[in-house]
């Protein structure tokens, strides 16, 4: 004879058990995403930390130059909307395009990015914060931010910079990739 | 290539390579040699000149990127020698130049200068204009931009 | 003097002239004394006298003064205008003596075609007081020849005859002197130099008169060197060794010669160069030509320093008053050392010429210091006669002592005869600094001795690589012994009762040469803050220090020395200590007549210094145009911060470091300190004034950085860290 109570209690444990199994098993499948996010974000700050990316997003108004990251000479500052200027603007030497006879760089729109993002001195907490922030990263949404760090034509300039300056070191297609795996995963920052 | 532009007033168009530096069009193709050649990296100053009213350094500006602009160079910034620009009035009045190699790249930063900030203090001009004098006139060219600027106000007031 | 009678056959324009008064007699001192002090007191000479400053009369050549058909007074310079202002101060004589107002007078270049052109070129602070006399006296002479041909047309007596304005004037007639001139067919030029204006009675000479090219350099219509065009002309660039003493292994020009535009590849005779249709496209493929290079040393900037050290290379003696031997054997010592660096002149105009061969005659456009040089220069690489090699000068875009010697010039002249074309050749930026000359580097050895507040005996040793001695002729190389340039005020002006000096000659791997101010930029920086630091453990005030010491009742200088100082001091407001964040620094100098004073005033903001005011005074003697001398000091202390802040032209890897501007900062706008001048003549006589004002602007402005930090900084360029 089948003792009911031992049933239930079995009944019972079984879905303790499977809960406590199954809610285990969601909370690890949570770790590895987090993980996943982690690791992503640190291929993503690889890039954003070479001086092609750096350069134009410093903390301060002075625009950095080269592998060597040294101020841009001639005194050339940020300026009110990030283009130098008023007088000189980056325009005044800067074109759409690497200019092959002065050697000068250029792409779209070539300027800084705005003071809220400067980036340099930054924690990677701290980074992965003003990435996130809409309120600092001109209003991106995750979407946004993709877009921005893998269509915009001076952002892509990076990866092909001309001359002897160096690339990110990361290429295009994965430091894509790691930028949806770290926003799709949670958009995780280290503590 | 065929680029067509307004230079001076004039309207122009010219078959060159479409990434020949504005520089070498403006001397060389339509002899005007107002517009020095200092550095050839956009650092001196010496080629400015301005694009629909923007200050660029004309060797690091492909000739291609002026069609259907306007350009002017020194030549072009006062209407005639009666009616000089504030600028060269005021560059005259200082007595400004030495060699004066440098000086049309320097006018033309100060003409765009004085539309951006008409009243310029010693450092507004001091952190704008980054072009480079080896004779030693920056200290008349201050004096010059501030004269401009004071010549400027009384023509418009 | 000879009387020539010109018939002038065309109305329009006139020539005139015949008067070669000349200055400078050469042969100085030489055979009263033996051989060491020969060289010393001809070295001595050299250095503060007026150097040769006009080198026309063994060739009995005229100044040209035309009048034009619209009564314009054209006068052909055979100095060359860099921007100094010579034209201006030159039209003033002009003016003066015929008593026309500036404005009516112009001033172009002389031709050497015309044999008009100064041998000796265009330089060393020397023009406008080697004009002084000569173009005086041509205008009088053509005064008295209008006034002469107007009597004859009135046919009254010259005497009578009023020259002024621009016009001859009897009674109520007048003439302009154009119509003087087609009523003329016989001109009688007056056979003995004739009496010129007395000082009092200058009515132009010594006014402030802007510049006779403002107006042409303000509305861009001044025409540079390579600013000219020739129909037809093509455009060269040459490829030149990155290295130093680089040589040719192996050149590939195939990807240079495919480029659309390119006309023709050259590589001959020591001469590789892409010649094409325009500029763009030759500068573009002249990139292109990969060439392999033979580098006998990759010079590095350490192997420099420790050339450019006393003690090496050719010893000798240029100062040697009392004993400073004795002195030195016992009793304290003050020694310090001092550095500067070599330079690059970095004129804004590139160098560059254009060359035209045409039926055995070739016509040279360009920038230059020296044409009559390059006209030898060309004359003998073409094999051709000096007359038929015309050098046509430009305006300069600077000069500063980089145009003396020119090496593109022969490059273009031959290939305007190989292509039979006009040739453009222009320099890029990059080879204007690194294929260029270059103001040495200096190390310098100060030693002193105080005896009761007093310097009983002072020493100056100095090593540096020479700037003119290579160009001198033989029999002056052995005379002078130093360098007249390189050692330039190396030797102590100050009344010390025991002093030498010594020049210690050594040799650097590039060529080096003149720059503005030539020697005495390191020598003032060394010796005038050492003095400081004399003054300072003798615990005196600068100024007054100095003052003790500058009591030599047989150098004239002296006395204008103090009264320019005692005037420099009143404009700053000279003290010693701290104020605002900022300290004073000064700094005097004799450069051969002149007498300059400064005060630095500084500031050091993050480690950085900036020169926040100087005043700055000199005594030039006779003042010809005040407004040319301002603009000539302003110029100097520009420069002379510059050189003491930022530049610094260095060796690595076997090539010069500094590629362009941003390898070779120079003073911008932002570096502009505000500046007061204080003129004062203290003589009747005209002295330089392009260059003496840059010798105390170093100096005063490390003195000044002392004075604020405590630092005492002895290597140029003055860096806090």
């Amino acid at each position: 004879m089948i003792n009911l109570n031992k049933v239930k209690l079995f009944i019972f444990v079984f879905f303790a058990v499977a809960l406590y199994s199954f809610s285990s098993l969601e909370y690890k499948d949570n770790d590895s995403k987090a993980d996943k996010s982690l690791e992503a974000f640190q291929t993503v700050l690889e890039v954003l930390r070479s001086p092609r990316c750096m350069n134009c997003h410093p903390s301060n108004d002075v625009p950095k130059v080269g592998d060597d990251r040294h101020a841009h000479l001639f005194g050339v500052v940020r300026g009110a909307d990030d283009h130098a200027g008023p007088v000189q603007m980056c325009s005044t030497c800067h074109q759409d395009e690497n200019n092959e006879y002065s050697l000068v760089p250029g792409a779209p729109h070539w300027g800084l990015a705005p003071k809220s993002m400067g980036w340099e001195g930054l924690t990677d907490a701290e980074l992965g914060a003003v990435l996130l922030d809409t309120t600092m990263n001109g209003n991106r949404s995750p979407e946004d931010l993709v877009k921005h760090m893998s269509e915009d034509a001076l952002v892509l300039w990076a990866w092909e910079p001309g001359g002897e300056r160096s690339t990110p070191p990361v290429p295009l297609n994965e430091f894509k990739a790691a930028l949806r795996t770290w926003l799709d995963n949670g958009a995780k920052v280290p503590e | 290539m065929k680029i067509s532009f307004k230079i001076n007033g004039d309207q122009k168009t010219i078959d060159v390579d479409p990434n020949m530096p504005l520089l070498w069009v403006v001397r060389d193709e339509l002899n005007l040699k107002a517009t020095k050649y200092g550095c050839g990296k956009g650092m001196c100053g010496a080629c400015s000149l301005h694009v629909d009213g923007k200050l660029h350094r004309s060797c690091s500006y492909p000739v291609k990127f002026a069609e259907g602009k306007a350009i002017t160079t020194l030549e072009g910034l006062s209407k005639n020698e009666n009616d000089l620009h504030p600028v060269q009035q005021a560059w005259i009045d200082e007595n400004v130049p030495q060699c004066g190699y440098c000086q049309p790249g320097f006018m033309m930063a100060a003409a765009k200068l004085l539309q951006e900030i008409p009243n310029p203090t010693t450092e507004d001009i001091k952190q704008n204009i980054s072009n480079i004098c080896r004779c030693g006139t920056q200290p008349r060219i201050i004096k010059a931009i501030k004269r401009a600027a004071e010549l400027n106000n009384a023509k418009t007031s | 003097m000879s009387t020539k009678n010109k018939s002038l056959k065309n109305s329009s324009r006139r020539q005139f002239l015949n008067v070669g008064a000349i200055i400078f007699g050469g042969s100085v001192i030489v055979g009263q004394f033996g051989c060491g002090p020969i060289q010393r007191k001809t070295f001595q000479y050299f250095d503060s006298n007026e150097a040769p400053v006009m080198g026309l009369g063994k060739f009995n050549a005229d100044f040209w003064l035309q009048i034009l058909e619209d009564n314009t007074i054209q006068l052909s310079s055979p100095k060359v205008e860099m921007g100094q202002g010579v034209f201006t101060g030159a039209a003033l004589m002009v003016a003066e003596e015929l008593d026309t107002n500036p404005e009516n007078i112009t001033v172009v270049h002389a031709k050497t075609s015309s044999g008009l052109i100064d041998p000796l070129g265009t330089g060393g602070s020397t023009s406008t007081a080697g004009l002084f006399k000569p173009v005086r006296e041509a205008a009088a002479t053509m005064r008295l020849a209008l006034q002469k041909a107007a009597a004859n047309i009135w046919e009254v007596p010259e005497n009578d005859i009023l020259i002024q304005d621009g016009k001859a004037s009897y009674q109520e007639q007048s003439l302009k002197f154009s119509e003087i001139i087609s009523q003329t067919s016989k001109w009688e030029i007056p056979k003995k130099s004739p009496k010129l204006k007395s000082h009092e009675s200058f009515k132009y000479i010594g006014k402030d008169t802007k510049r006779v090219d403002l107006k042409d350099k303000v509305l861009g219509k001044a025409i540079f060197g390579i600013d000219h065009h020739i129909e037809g002309m093509l455009y060269a660039i040459l490829i030149q060794s990155p290295y130093i003493n680089g040589q040719v292994k192996s050149v590939d020009a195939s990807a240079a010669k495919a480029v659309s535009g390119v006309e023709h590849f050259i590589n001959e005779n020591g001469i590789i160069a892409i010649v094409a249709k325009n500029r763009y496209t030759a500068e573009m493929a002249a990139r292109k030509v990969k060439v392999e290079w033979d580098v006998p040393k990759k010079w590095e900037q350490k192997d420099l320093d420790a050339i450019i050290q006393v003690g090496n290379g050719k010893f000798e003696s240029i100062q040697k008053e009392g004993n400073v031997k004795k002195h030195f054997d016992n009793g304290e010592i003050i020694e310090a050392t001092y550095r500067t660096p070599a330079g690059a002149h970095a004129f804004m105009e590139p160098k560059g010429a254009i060359a035209d061969y045409k039926d055995g005659k070739i016509t040279i456009i360009t920038g230059t210091q020296q044409p009559n040089r390059d006209r030898t220069e060309i004359a003998k690489a073409l094999g051709l006669k000096k007359d038929n090699v015309d050098i046509q000068c430009a305006f300069l875009g600077g000069g500063f002592g980089g145009r003396f010697y020119l090496n593109q010039i022969i490059p273009a002249a031959k290939l305007s005869k190989k292509l039979k074309k006009p040739i453009h050749l222009l320099c890029t930026r990059e080879q204007d600094f690194m294929n260029n000359y270059y103001r040495p580097g200096s190390h310098h050895i100060l030693k002193g001795k105080i005896e009761n507040g007093t310097v009983v005996a002072a020493q100056h040793d100095m090593a540096s690589d020479d700037m003119v001695f290579d160009y001198l002729p033989k029999i002056a190389q052995s005379l002078i012994g130093a360098d007249p340039s390189t050692a330039h005020g190396a030797f102590f002006n100050y009344s010390f009762e025991n002093k030498y000096a010594n020049a210690h000659r050594v040799e650097t791997p590039y060529i080096t040469g003149i720059w503005r101010g030539i020697g005495i930029n390191a020598t003032s920086f060394a010796k005038e803050c050492f003095m400081d630091e004399l003054a300072h453990a003798a615990n005196a005030d600068a100024i007054e220090f100095r003052l003790k010491h500058l009591k030599d009742d047989k150098d004239e200088r002296h006395e204008r020395m103090h009264k320019i100082i005692e005037l420099v001091k009143e404009k700053a407001g000279w003290k010693t200590g701290k104020e605002k964040g900022t300290a004073k620094g000064f700094a005097c100098a004799m450069d051969r007549q002149t007498v300059v004073a400064g005060i630095a005033e500084v500031e050091v903001i993050d480690n950085k210094i900036g020169v926040t005011k100087f005043t700055l005074g000199i005594d030039p003697g006779l003042i010809v145009n005040p407004e040319g001398v301002r603009q000539q000091c302003e110029g100097c202390i520009m420069m002379g911060l510059s050189n003491t802040l930022y530049e610094n032209l260095t060796l690595k890897n076997g090539q010069v470091e500094n590629t362009n501007f941003h390898k070779y900062p120079v003073a911008m706008l932002s570096d502009t300190p505000e500046i007061e001048i204080v003129l004062h003549s203290g003589s009747e006589e005209v002295f330089g004034v392009g260059e003496p004002p840059i010798a105390p602007i170093a100096p005063a402005i490390a003195n000044a950085v002392f004075n604020l930090t405590g630092k005492r900084l002895r290597t140029l360029p003055l860096k806090m860290s």
